[in-house]
């Protein structure tokens, strides 16, 4: 029965995270197309698209994407080529292996009834649901630390210590969060026996140290860093002028940057603790959301109250879930650094421990209640997650076409099929990165790209693009601009172009009918 | 050993500190922080002031339990209990928030009682949330302490005077008209007393609040305008979502009707309440006379008592944590069913578990003295940090919202009324007439007779057009340059300086500036 529950539960997640994988979300973006072409790049030429041999970080758009998620890339790319399917499946996959060590954890935390609850819960979990579904580094090194954690309990420190390092060369916000908790639970349970564990950790991580030295990887902080954000700056600017003296000591003391950015820090920290974000209205980048849902249902809100209550209410449980408040309060320090907060993304981690938390709280309410009472509360979740569906399936690519960069791939065929014609196209920038997005569709041979563009210089969150490649130009299309270029094709964002008294030779459309790219020929 | 009758001695020598530094700070530039007067402050004065003079509210009604006011229907205790400070000092700011500032230290004095814990009542003390509604004359800061007071009473098996208390506070704010009823119930769920002890009280409270029974048919067209359920989606953003799903009407009843959206919203409004952005970052952050700039409702540091408070909290177990849970759950309920996102005032019962709890982890953290000194001085900085924010800082964000420029104004209008056969008095401030009667000083015997207020046709506030020499209304200078004898009152955009220049024998009165140099008010004579 056991196991009967639990293989039906995965079978769930499974369908949950692979079903119409390549179309839902609707579109392609360019951080999965950076990931899907660079591991291209990689497998036939061991280099990345910019020429820089296995590295460690992709350079990519300048935001040095840690090159995790592309090497892992690489065999499923082999078999199943460039496509977008190929560069969802393993996020997809390690959704469903996460699903299974949720259990094992919960089990090993509290009680296997509990341990399937959790699983169950964190299959349908719209948080971890969005982020299986999209080439998402994070979810793997969410796995992966959850793997590491479940090693580590059952006293395998050096399986342990090797998941923990490969989460931190997947994604970013592992960085900072794996050491934290990997500290924490090397201070809660002071385990014997790990100087084997330590030199291997120690031998993992030299590669990332030696690249985070050497490189100015370290820059993607700078550009989307607390320190970026230039708001507590000028609030401290504006609170001394309005003293009577710019600098007296009183205004001196308080109005000044460390204690004006560490309030701004423990905001940042704390809003990802906030119930509208958690479960009403979620982030509020349209990549990261789906209209008119929370990252956890409704009323998740009550069994978290009540799971969080239990285990700190009750005596023996204690010790053992000591290690879920640490990863709940370790999780969103990553983002925290960062502006742009509450963020669904670099926060990923916290979606473990919370779905934890609500499991116990449900396990306990449901303990003492009837068959009447169980039926209705799953008819209420049975309800959430078909609206959650419908709401991702339906609505999702209709109110935010733009967000998964939606009509690249139509766009792509067509150039494709009429360039011998031109000599030069010129392909609008109004979409994240549309240079590749073209070397994604059109499989540019790596070799020619390689050595032959240049990334400008950084904007001011220090990203670059590419804007020449072969006879491709990306550029802004103001119809002032380009009414008067003959003999190119010319591909532009449609609120540039007149209606009338253009060659309109062809129109890409978004899923809700309006108008994603103009393409017209002078 | 303790040594009980030294510690007891100890303890009150605290508490007499706590409350003295509760009272000054409570008391200090009370009249000019918050800068401004809003008009419910005005109304409570106006009224108390013509209660004093004659027994009637300014509408001529003798004593009544409920002011008609703006048509909003406040309850009436608070006037009330301004005639005492009103008499005495005159028909001034201080005398008119004065009974909240007593009642806020009031408060401290209960919470003590209530839990015994020092640092609960010191907290309670330099609190922000409490600072800011005791400095003001909000009826809720009053239905706060006597719902705290009759909790008190009640746990102390003092019924009757508990259900006397009680019913006050359904007399004093009209938001504890919900959350009264909720908390009476918890009481009598956890404390179970016997129902025989129950008759007399309840006899008593349903006594107090029949006026508010008969009143509440009249009012209802207020409750409308509030709550959360009178306000639906956009018919564009409806249409868009049927579009969406191919005009299924199944879909639409099962997914998207108006009642889901409006749940999400109560959701979201609960929520935003227990928020920490709310508490410890921003207040109010949607209204500026809730809350002031760049802080919140707690100190910063309490985050951290408060989370050792909650779990304190949750590891023991007797009928006043049971009860704490329960407020603690239910207070931010009347707000979340009402219209704002998030309102500072309606959700202020909040305030007592919250600061409970923080006081409980105080409590907890000082346990260990460098614990306790390192937090009591962190806790220095931003109790410093606030002090100089709102005295300092508040006025230049907060003047616009608290109607600053009515005093200033009616000072010069006082000083040239004699000479003007009428005052043109732009509305566009808000109701204009309240602060006329307030600042001048009007004999409430010479205003009843001509009360008059013009009812809103959406239930909401009204106003009054005109009483005396002044008439409210908004300025229309092309037609009102041609009046003689006459005062005009208006915004920078009803008498726009370059206009003014090319009206002859024109005289400038005045130009009220706001704290932080925005233009407000003008005031110029026509003679």
């Amino acid at each position: 029965m056991k196991k009967i529950i639990l293989i039906f539960v995965l079978i769930l997640a499974a369908f949950l995270r692979l079903y119409r994988l390549a179309d839902f979300p609707a579109g392609l973006n360019a951080d999965e197309a950076a990931l899907g072409y660079n591991a291209y790049s990689l497998l036939l030429t061991g280099r990345d698209e910019h020429g820089h041999p296995w590295p460690v970080n992709l350079e990519s758009f300048g935001d040095f994407k840690p090159a995790g998620y592309a090497y892992l890339l690489m065999p499923f790319i082999k078999i199943f080529g460039l496509t977008e399917f190929a560069v969802r499946l393993p996020s997809a996959l390690f959704g469903i292996l996460a699903v299974l060590f949720v259990y094992l954890l919960t089990k090993e935390l509290i009680n296997w009834q509990t341990g399937q609850l959790a699983a169950l819960l964190l299959a349908i979990s719209p948080w971890h649901l969005h982020f299986s579904r999209g080439g998402w580094e994070v979810n793997v090194a969410t796995t992966l630390m959850l793997i590491g954690v479940w090693l580590f309990l059952k006293k395998r420190f050096e399986l342990c210590v090797l998941s923990f390092a490969l989460s931190m060369y997947f994604y970013q916000s592992a960085r900072l969060t794996v050491p934290l908790l990997g500290l924490g639970l090397f201070l809660f349970y002071r385990p014997k026996r790990i100087f084997t564990a330590s030199v291997i950790g120690f031998l993992l991580l030299i590669p990332l140290i030696y690249n985070l030295v050497t490189t100015n990887a370290a820059s993607r902080l700078s550009g989307v860093g607390l320190l970026a954000d230039e708001g507590p700056l000028n609030r401290a600017k504006e609170l001394r002028g309005q003293h009577p003296g710019w600098s007296t000591p009183l205004s001196r003391v308080l109005h000044n940057r460390p204690v004006l950015y560490t309030i701004q820090f423990l905001e940042n920290y704390t809003d990802h603790f906030f119930g509208n974000f958690l479960f009403v209205n979620g982030d509020v980048i349209p990549r990261n959301r789906v209209p008119e849902t929370g990252l956890l249902y409704f009323t998740d809100f009550i069994f978290l109250a009540l799971g969080a209550a239990y285990l700190l209410r009750t005596k023996d449980q204690r010790p053992k879930t000591k290690l879920v408040w640490l990863w709940l309060l370790v999780a969103p320090l990553a983002s925290a650094i960062t502006f742009q907060t509450p963020h669904a993304l670099r926060a990923h981690a916290m979606v473990i421990p919370l779905t934890i938390l609500i499991s116990v709280g449900v396990f306990e309410t449901l303990k003492h209640w009837k068959l009447f009472g169980i039926c209705v509360l799953g008819f209420v979740y049975l309800w959430q997650v078909t609206r959650y569906l419908h709401q991702y399936y339906v609505h999702y690519p209709q109110t935010y076409p733009y967000a998964w960069e939606y009509g690249f791939k139509e766009l792509v065929a067509y150039v494709g099929s009429v360039q011998d014609r031109y000599e030069k196209i010129l392909v609008t920038d109004k979409y994240d990165q549309p240079y590749i997005l073209f070397l994604f569709y059109s499989k540019y041979p790596p070799q020619q790209f390689q050595g032959h563009h240049s990334l400008t210089f950084r904007d001011k969150y220090n990203f670059s693009t590419v804007r020449d490649y072969s006879k491709f130009h990306f550029a802004d299309t103001p119809w002032s601009k380009v009414s008067d270029i003959h003999s190119s094709l010319i591909v532009a964002a449609p609120e540039d172009i007149p209606d009338v008294g253009v060659n309109i030779v062809k129109t890409i459309n978004f899923p809700n009918s309006s108008p994603a790219f103009k393409i017209i020929s002078n | 050993m303790v040594n009980r009758p030294l510690l007891f001695m100890k303890n009150r020598i605290i508490l007499a500190f706590i409350l003295l530094l509760g009272l000054g700070l409570r008391l200090f530039h009370l009249d000019s922080r918050p800068l401004g007067f809003t008009w419910d402050e005005a109304a409570l004065g106006y009224n108390a002031y013509s209660l004093f003079l004659t027994g009637r509210d300014e509408y001529a009604q003798v004593m009544p339990l409920i002011l008609k006011s703006f048509g909003d229907y406040k309850p009436a205790l608070y006037s009330y209990l301004a005639v005492p400070s009103i008499s005495v000092l005159g028909l001034t700011e201080f005398a008119t928030r004065l009974p909240s500032a007593i009642f806020g230290v009031l408060l401290i004095i209960v919470v003590y009682l209530l839990t015994r814990n020092v640092f609960a009542a010191g907290l309670l003390a330099i609190n922000p949330w409490s600072l800011y509604f005791s400095r003001g004359a909000w009826e809720a800061n009053v239905a706060l302490t006597l719902t705290t007071l009759a909790t008190l009473l009640f746990i102390r098996r003092r019924y009757l005077t508990s259900a006397l208390f009680f019913g006050l506070t359904l007399l004093t704010y009209q938001g504890a008209k919900m959350f009264t009823p909720l908390l009476m119930l918890t009481l009598l769920l956890i404390y179970r007393p016997a129902i025989k002890l129950l008759v007399k009280p309840l006899f008593l409270l349903l006594l107090l609040i029949l006026p508010i029974l008969v009143g509440f048919a009249s009012q209802s067209g207020r409750l409308k305008v509030f709550s959360v359920f009178s306000y639906t989606r956009r018919p564009d953003t409806v249409a868009e979502i049927l579009r969406q799903d191919n005009g299924n009407p199944f879909l639409f009843s099962l997914f998207h009707l108006e009642l889901i959206d409006q749940g999400r919203g109560v959701l979201q409004r609960y929520l935003n309440h227990l928020s920490p952005y709310f508490l410890f970052f921003a207040g109010d952050w949607q209204n500026l006379r809730h809350s002031i700039a760049y802080y919140g409702y707690f100190h910063l540091p309490e985050i951290l008592t408060i989370l050792i408070g909650l779990v304190v909290l949750l590891r023991t177990n007797n009928p006043l944590t049971k009860l704490l849970i329960a407020w603690l759950l239910l207070a931010p309920l009347p707000s979340a069913l009402s219209r704002d996102l998030v309102s500072g005032v309606r959700s202020l019962p909040l305030l007592v578990p919250l600061v409970i709890v923080s006081g409980m982890g105080l409590a907890q953290l000082s346990r260990r003295r460098l614990l306790l000194y390192s937090y009591t001085l962190i806790l220095l900085f931003f109790l410093v940090y606030y002090l100089d924010l709102f005295y300092i800082h508040s006025s230049n964000f907060t003047a616009v919202d608290m109607v600053y420029p009515y005093k200033p104004v009616l000072a010069i209008v006082k000083q040239h009324l004699d000479q003007y056969r009428q005052v043109i008095f732009s509305d566009k401030l808000g109701q204009p007439y309240i602060f006329t009667l307030f600042y001048l000083q009007i004999d409430p015997r010479d205003y009843q007779p001509f009360s008059q207020l013009a009812v809103s046709p959406v239930g909401d506030v009204g106003h009054v057009d005109r009483f005396g020499k002044f008439i409210f209304r908004p300025l229309f200078l092309p037609d009102d340059r041609l009046l003689n004898s006459t005062i005009l009152i208006g915004d920078r955009y009803e008498l726009p300086e370059s206009d003014l220049a090319t009206i002859p024998n024109l005289i400038m009165l005045g130009d009220i500036k706001y704290p932080n140099g925005a233009p407000g008010l003008r005031v110029v004579g026509l003679p």
